[in-house]
């Protein structure tokens, strides 16, 4: 029981992760028919952005004072800077494509991808870069489950971001937008909603949080490099397609459940193996239920 | 207010119109009629701009247009109720009505609202609702309000009664009337050639994506050609 509580908090943590990172395959897919297979690496270049702005930030984050706003400028400068690599993405890798069979963008995506690694590791090098904790750590024990001020700050902010993503889609007008274009594109253009608008601003917010997922894994593990984008990439992938693809709700209860699978399967078999059960899961779900737990295709269902 | 000339376009590599002319007058409503794959549809939908010209006019207003982007054609007040309704059926009634005026910015549109709910009084008790639970009839009125959310000044309408009941046929073309009535322009497709004829000040029978027959919506009524091919006579 202890291990399995420790187990679920880790994982509800590295899920939360996992969920913010789904979101952008969800919404892209939903809105832009189209899996981005490069959006693994921009939560990876969320991350070096990250570290970059840590080094310039630095005095703001070691002074007491102000670490608070130290580390939302961390955030804010990594998510921006995120937002817009996933719409120069989309700008130059998809939309000329807009039109061409599928297998096309998905080819582009694998250049982009193999593009920003390459030129992550000429800048930062190849080995592991070691990633601050930008807070001081503070442990807290509730029964037998130990948990960290990090963990905390993690699944709050992730909490706060997919509401105001709710909130946005939900209510305002480029989220109707967006959702108008999900359910039926044609439709959509004829009440005058600019496809190329709307796409970009889907790949602006689901790199944004990409972003912010980037930065979370690197305080929360301590390290990063240029090849985390692919595994943590495939496992979001994973939990959009268990959640099905195209549905924002069914993305962050995927992201939560591959998280919490993972850190049990670490918990009770093995952590060597912990990497396998997301892949295990993805095939399963592709066998058994390929429109996922929610159903696939609803971004216009939020 | 339109006037389409020589137009060419198509799907693809499938040329659809060729060489296809035709005016709107302001004020009036103009059918467009045809037998199934003639291309009405095409047609509207290159006047929204959906369907790339390969050659051709459109001038709407003096203006050419048949460059500009569909929102763009939508903000100047070409607005189409597209063929099988293409309400947004995952958003409510009130979303989709909200979408129609997605482009406007003026303090008219809550006022406006208001009183297409007038028009389409079954909308009123559904705006929570999902459009998509709606039946066709509702959906048809939907997607009717939608479009005049956008406040358009020429109405493209393509098949507005496909699939009705008789009653809510008449209903449909009742609607048309007093939408016409306000001062929007109509330019309507149907294939209920009958009761569009009867309703047009002008028809244009369209074949293979080029006109074939034109005239007063009376005298086409009484086109021998016309009875035999598009009124079943
Ligand atoms: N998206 C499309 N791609 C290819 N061909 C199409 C497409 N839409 C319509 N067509 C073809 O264009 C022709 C005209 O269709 P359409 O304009 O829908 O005619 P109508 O509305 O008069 O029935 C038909 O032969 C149809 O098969
Ligand atoms: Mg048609």
């Amino acid at each position: 029981m202890d291990v399995f509580l420790q187990q679920l908090v880790n994982g509800l943590t590295i899920g939360m992760i996992y969920a913010l990172i789904a979101l952008g395959y969800t919404m892209v897919y939903g809105i832009a028919q189209l899996i981005n297979f490069a959006h693994g690496e921009v939560f990876m270049v969320g991350a070096y952005f990250g570290l970059f702005a840590y080094s310039i930030l630095t005095p703001l984050l070691s002074s007491p004072g102000s670490a608070t706003l130290g580390v939302f400028l961390v955030f804010l400068f990594a998510m921006t800077l995120s937002a817009l690599l996933g719409v120069v993405i989309e700008r130059f890798a998809y939309r000329p494509l807009r039109h061409a069979p599928r297998l096309a963008p998905l080819i582009t995506a694998i250049g982009v991808s193999f593009l920003l690694q390459n030129i992550i590791m000429l800048v930062f090098g190849p080995s592991d870069k070691s990633f601050p904790s930008l807070i001081e750590s503070v442990t807290y024990t509730a029964g037998s489950v130990t948990f960290t001020n990090l963990q905390i700050l993690i699944a709050a902010s992730s909490v706060l971001l997919m509401i105001s993503l709710h909130v946005f889609i939900r209510h305002s007008r480029t989220g109707k937008a967006m959702r108008a274009l999900a359910d039926d594109r044609d439709a959509a253009n004829l009440v005058g909603v600019n496809t190329n608008r709307i796409i970009s601003v889907t790949f602006l917010i689901g790199s944004a949080l990409a972003g912010a997922g980037g930065v979370m894994f690197g305080m929360y593990y301590n390290t990063i490099n240029f090849h985390d984008g692919y595994l943590a990439g495939l496992k979001a992938f994973t939990a959009a397609v268990l959640g099905g693809i195209g549905n924002i709700p069914g993305a962050m209860i995927g992201g939560l459940l591959i998280g919490v699978l993972e850190g049990l399967g670490a918990g009770y078999l093995s952590s060597e193996w912990k990497n396998v059960f997301a892949f295990f899961i993805l095939i399963l779900i592709l066998l058994f239920r390929p429109s996922g737990l929610l159903g696939a295709r609803v971004v216009k269902k939020v | 207010m339109l006037e389409v000339s020589d137009l060419y376009a198509g799907h693809g590599r499938i040329e659809i119109l060729k060489g296809l002319s035709l005016k709107v007058p302001a004020g009036q409503i103009v059918t467009l009629i045809g037998a199934n794959g003639a291309g009405k549809t095409t047609s509207l939908m290159t006047l929204s701009g959906l369907v790339p010209v390969r050659k051709g006019r459109i001038a709407f207003e003096g203006r050419t247009v048949e460059k500009l982007a569909p929102d763009e054609r939508v903000k100047l007040g070409i607005v189409q109720v597209p063929e099988g309704r293409r309400i947004f059926s995952h958003l409510t009634v009130q979303e989709n009505l909200d979408l129609g005026a997605y482009l406007r910015s003026d303090s008219d549109v809550g006022k406006d609202r208001a009183e297409l709910l007038e028009l389409f009084p079954i909308l009123k008790d559904r705006l929570q609702q999902l459009a998509g639970n709606m039946s066709g009839g509702e959906q048809q009125m939907l997607a009717m309000a939608r479009a005049l959310m956008a406040r358009p000044r020429l109405l493209l309408l393509d098949e507005p009664s496909l699939g009705l009941a008789p009653k809510m046929i008449d209903t449909v073309f009742q609607l048309i009337r007093r939408i016409n009535q306000r001062g929007i322009t109509v330019l309507l497709v149907e294939q209920n050639a009958w009761k569009a004829l009867e309703i047009a000040s002008y028809a244009y029978v369209i074949e293979t994506g080029k006109i074939k027959l034109e005239g007063a919506g009376k005298e086409l009524l009484s086109n021998p050609v016309v009875k035999q091919l598009y009124l079943g006579e």
